[in-house]
């Protein structure tokens, strides 16, 4: 017992630094606490920005929609086929002039007046919107998708048809 | 037995580099709990906008007899035929809500202001002849401003777009 008491206050009471393991070792588990944090900060300085960003795609690909409806609508009133001028792929701003497009070949832009459109001016935005039609027994599923960033991308889809209601 | 504790020196040392530790973690959580009610604050300005561009979104989405005026638009409501206005107020800096005589802000001036609002109408295809041939086909609204918080300024643009339904109809239901 005495031998035993005798052992433990040794190792007890020695005064050996620490192996470069064990240094090694505690360096580590705060390096990832301390980069963990620091990534916690960025990443809410992130969402910050994304929330906007997300919001405004929002609001783009709603209206991607609705340029379809309005075209739809004057094609109508114009005695044209309802979905004149629309490829199935295409680039449209409030201007509701369609052109062919893909998905890396619509940016949209920030005009004079602060207008997203696709007209090239000098402040480019980090948004894009491609419009795709498919037309199926003359009901077409009409898809909104706007790219921003490195989000991934925002899609809203509606069906429209050639039907337009005779007077309420 | 070895009874050798740490230097003055050693102890110092070691309690330097625990207060820099903790001065450090300390200072990086305050940031952190800063970010956060930065964020919750943004996230109260730009939805106090959001709001208020849906709510004109609906109203405009079922109006008739749209007109452009100097800061923005009027029209009429087709479940009522009452007049609505929405227009900026540079002044105020915010967008106004004018049902008949009846005027209320959209966007809480604490939350965030409008710089610029800018009302585009296009698709009428003449001054004269059924209601589907002159009224405008889509209404796009753009707003730029900021969305305050207590420590920051976030600039926005918003963007809508509408395509009123009764834009289709030869008549409208508060005459023509």
């Amino acid at each position: 017992m005495q031998q035993y008491q005798s052992r433990m206050q040794d190792k007890l009471f020695q005064n050996k630094s620490q192996s470069i393991l064990e240094v090694l070792l505690s360096l580590i588990i705060f390096s990832i606490a301390f980069v963990s944090l620091i990534i916690l900060v960025n990443n809410y300085l992130k969402i910050l920005k994304t929330t906007k960003e997300r919001i405004i795609a929002n609001f783009l690909a709603q209206e991607g929609l609705e340029l379809v409806i309005a075209k739809r609508n004057i094609n109508k009133a114009a005695g044209k086929g309802w979905l004149d001028g629309l490829s199935g792929s295409d680039c449209i701003d409030i201007n509701l002039d369609p052109k062919p497009g893909s998905s890396t070949s619509c940016p949209l832009y920030l005009n004079d007046k602060n207008q997203y459109v696709h007209t090239n001016t000098a402040t480019q935005t980090i948004f894009s919107r491609l419009i795709k039609i498919e037309v199926n027994n003359n009901i077409a599923t009409v898809t909104s998708i706007v790219d921003f960033g490195d989000s991934p991308p925002i899609e809203l889809e509606t069906i429209l048809t050639d039907w337009i209601p005779t007077i309420p | 037995m070895r009874n050798k504790g740490f230097t003055v020196l050693e102890a110092m040392i070691a309690i330097l580099v625990f207060i820099i530790g903790i001065g450090t973690v300390s200072i990086m959580y305050i940031n952190l709990v800063r970010q956060h009610l930065i964020s919750q604050q943004l996230q109260a300005s730009i939805g106090n906008v959001k709001l208020a561009l849906e709510k004109i979104w609906r109203e405009m989405k079922y109006g008739i007899n749209f007109a452009t005026t100097t800061y923005g638009i009027k029209f009429q409501r087709a479940v009522d035929c009452k007049n609505l206005e929405i227009y900026y107020d540079p002044n105020l800096k915010t967008l106004i809500y004018k049902l008949d005589n009846n005027t209320s802000t959209l966007i809480d001036t604490n939350y965030a202001e409008i710089n610029t609002f800018e009302v585009y109408a296009t698709g009428s295809l003449s001054t004269s002849g059924d209601y589907n041939k002159t009224s405008y086909k889509l209404i796009t609204l753009s707003l730029n401003g900021i969305a305050k918080t207590k420590s920051i300024n976030v600039p926005i643009n918003f963007q809508i777009s509408v395509a009123p339904i009764n834009s289709v109809f030869t008549t409208t239901s508060c005459g023509f």
